[in-house]
């Protein structure tokens, strides 16, 4: 409640100071707001997906004392119908590419937080020239946070946020690694499932909280037979209609 | 990134000259709790190369 607070009302704060923050109409891609703080060696934050660049005000506050804070907002976070044409992770490495070329920053510092530090790591081999020339221009810090397997726990049991820092070496040998969360979906591992059903399930990912062998013969029989349910309103229907008719 | 603690072991084992530097009692959002650890982490890591005004 009090980190709520405190990044609610730096959020004010600077979203009303800030006289740098505006639309970059200009550019082919969407990073639809920038904002600057603070002077000094600059440094690009870059957010999470979900998060938007209020939510490293905080951050953007305390760093802005000693660099020059540019941070921008990723495609689709305030643009909704951005999302109803489909972009991947080397779309938002191309957009932060072209920003930085944009501001004409030749050796900033990039900071990724969240979701934006798996970005040196994620990111498909198609993107190596842009990986590349950005690295070539400065250094790419990343901010990841461990988390259990199933589930982040509460902040007061998790002891660990530890940033880790990527140099230009490393990045340059990280895009060469065949990207693991952009494999397609036929890529991944099938288990040799027995019937329709346990297919369906599987494939539906109710399996983990969703017994289908216990489950209600209805359910059971709508997994076995996609076509049972509908055939099933029709004979409602029939019978209705003949009940009313008697 | 949220990833497990073995995952981060074989990051930090994976990248050269990379640093691990936990912080207690922060969640996933570091940046926003505890900004200013996190900043004075940022400005530490990049004062070897960079000539900055202690924070």
């Amino acid at each position: 409640m009090q980190a709520s607070l405190m990044w609610l009302e730096s959020s004010v704060r600077i979203s009303a100071q800030a006289p740098h923050r505006l639309a970059a109409r200009n550019l082919p891609i969407t990073p639809s707001h920038i904002a600057k703080f603070g002077d000094g060696p600059p440094i690009v934050l870059v957010p999470g997906l979900a998060g938007g660049i209020d939510l490293l005000s905080p951050l953007a506050n305390c760093l802005a004392k000693n660099f020059r804070v540019i941070t921008y907002q990723l495609r689709g976070e305030d643009d909704c119908f951005a999302l109803r044409q489909p972009f991947q992770l080397s779309d938002l490495v191309s957009d932060l590419a072209e920003f930085i070329d944009w501001q004409c920053l030749e050796s900033p510092t990039v900071f990724g937080v969240s979701s934006a530090a798996y970005w040196p790591w994620n990111t498909p081999p198609v993107t190596d020239i842009d990986w590349t020339a950005l690295s070539c221009k400065g250094r790419a810090l990343a901010l990841s946070t461990p988390c259990f397997r199933r589930w982040p726990a509460p902040c007061s049991t998790v002891s660990l946020s530890p940033p880790i820092i990527l140099h230009q070496p490393v990045l340059q040998s990280a895009i060469r690694r065949p990207a693991k969360a952009q494999r397609p979906v036929s890529f991944r591992h099938q288990p040799v499932l027995a019937n329709r059903s346990e297919r369906n399930a599987h494939r539906m990912r109710l399996v983990e909280s969703f017994d289908v062998s216990s489950a209600p013969a209805s359910h059971s029989r709508a997994f076995a037979d996609p076509g049972w349910r509908k055939r099933r309103a029709r004979a409602t229907t029939q019978s209705g209609r003949l009940a009313r008719r008697h | 990134m949220l990833v497990p603690p073995r995952s981060l072991a074989v990051l930090r084992d994976g990248i050269d000259d990379s640093q691990y530097q936990p912080l207690p009692n922060c969640g996933h959002l570091a940046f926003v709790t505890h900004p200013e650890l996190v900043a004075q982490m940022v400005h530490t890591f990049l004062a070897d190369e960079v000539a900055l005004a202690a924070i």
